[in-house]
């Protein structure tokens, strides 16, 4: 049996993962669909109620019974060859997202790291404020409002607030957007841009440090993140070079919050980012389904690619 | 050197929550930035097609990596910093 990861060739973090199972002599294919057409080839039957079929890549064939377990890291968009107008392109590109998609979706046998369906659905920030209530987190006071009259309201309330991205920055060179602090005032100054789109604003937890915790299939690998500058101390990633990270163990009643939440939307990877306050409160700000942990694996050692290699080995399904 | 940015597995354009439980359109792969189209030196190294990661000078880079800063490079999203982290 196969472990099947689906990811682009620069993606480092992924390399962790192919090495440990390397090491455990487990075999492994590694190939980015968005590569189908160029060196990727999916040629699948469906037959006698199920998916039938081979992969094959650089010589490598992978016939899709024997995956069983797909790690789905960060495959990439398809892109066509020269000459394809947008619209060909973009279509053809959903053709590869539907077929691939569907077809391993499909394979009854396999255990996903984690499923897409399952990690879309909770990498949704407003689902997983819901659900980390109902786990027992402790989480800000959050509003999502196109009324800036409204997001006004909630910053004079829970002064200081921050402004969050609901999903990601845009996707452009140089897009950044990080957690930045407003007030009421700039709010109501931007009204009428906010009132364009949905924007999520949240109260501003005084921290004493933040910690970034990684879990796999029920392992728990938490690093407290400590800033060493003031922008990384409102958003560690704007200073990254600033940051010190070191083991932490987790309490009691957050790992048994974790592990409710994780069941509660049956995932087998998540990272999450809590903001621990004065009072030793972990307080949740956001999981990340895919989030990155090579980093954390590298400042602090914890065996975070160990640990998905033995879960990709575990069997069962998603 | 590892990436601390990424997208996220829901990143795709125009999905909101009814379409996340359509299950075979939400085989996400798939809006990210990165164009891995070419062969091309990646994080410094080189693809070694046999191990499938990236090497250099014969080792695994990722087993090499002394820096903590995050590389970037023309496939992924160093440069597109998102929530993720």
């Amino acid at each position: 049996m196969t472990v099947l990861v689906l990811t682009h060739r620069a993606d480092l973090t992924a390399d962790l993962v192919v090495l440990a199972l390397e090491q455990m002599e487990v075999p492994v294919l590694r190939l980015n669909p968005g590569d189908t057409g160029r060196s990727v080839e999916l040629d699948a039957r469906f037959d006698n109620g199920r998916w039938y079929g081979r992969l094959a890549f650089k010589g490598r064939e992978l016939a899709l019974s024997d995956i069983c377990s797909i790690y789905y890291r960060r495959p990439t968009t398809w892109t066509g060859p020269e000459g394809m107008s947008e619209a060909e392109a973009a279509w053809a590109a959903e053709e590869v997202r539907a077929g691939f998609g569907g077809v391993l979706m499909s394979l009854r046998q396999c255990r996903w790291i984690n499923h897409p369906r399952l990690a879309m659905w909770a990498s949704n920030k407003p689902i997983q404020l819901e659900a980390a209530a109902r786990s027992g987190f402790e989480v800000p006071a959050t509003t999502v409002t196109n009324n800036g009259s409204r997001a006004a309201q909630f910053a004079t309330k829970h002064s200081p607030v921050v402004y969050k991205t609901l999903a990601g920055t845009p996707r452009v060179e140089g897009g950044a957007i990080y957690t930045t602090r407003t007030t009421a005032d700039e709010i109501r100054t931007e009204a009428e841009a906010v009132s364009y789109a949905l924007h999520q604003f949240q109260q501003e937890i005084p921290k004493r440090y933040e910690v970034r915790l990684t879990v796999v299939d029920g392992r728990m690998f938490a690093a407290r993140i400590d800033a060493g500058s003031d922008p990384a101390r409102l958003d560690w990633r704007r200073d990254y070079d600033s940051v010190r990270l070191s083991v932490i163990q987790v309490p009691a009643a957050v790992e048994q919050s974790v592990r409710r939440f994780m069941d509660h939307l049956e995932l087998v990877f998540s990272t999450f980012d809590f903001i621990v306050d004065d009072q030793g409160r972990w307080i949740f700000l956001e999981a990340n389904t895919n989030g990155q942990w090579g980093f954390v694996e590298q400042d602090t050692k914890l065996p975070i690619a160990a640990a998905i290699a033995e879960a990709l080995t575990k069997g069962g399904t998603t | 050197m590892f990436e601390t940015n990424s997208f996220a597995a829901a990143q795709v354009p125009g999905v909101g929550i009814s379409a996340a439980i359509a299950t075979p359109s939400t085989f996400g792969a798939q809006r990210t930035t990165a164009t891995a189209t070419v062969m091309k030196p990646v994080n410094g190294g080189t693809y070694d097609f046999d191990r499938q990661v990236t090497v250099v000078e014969g080792a695994p880079l990722a087993h090499q990596v002394a820096e903590r800063t995050p590389y970037n490079t023309v496939y992924d999203s160093q440069e597109f910093t998102d929530r993720e982290a």
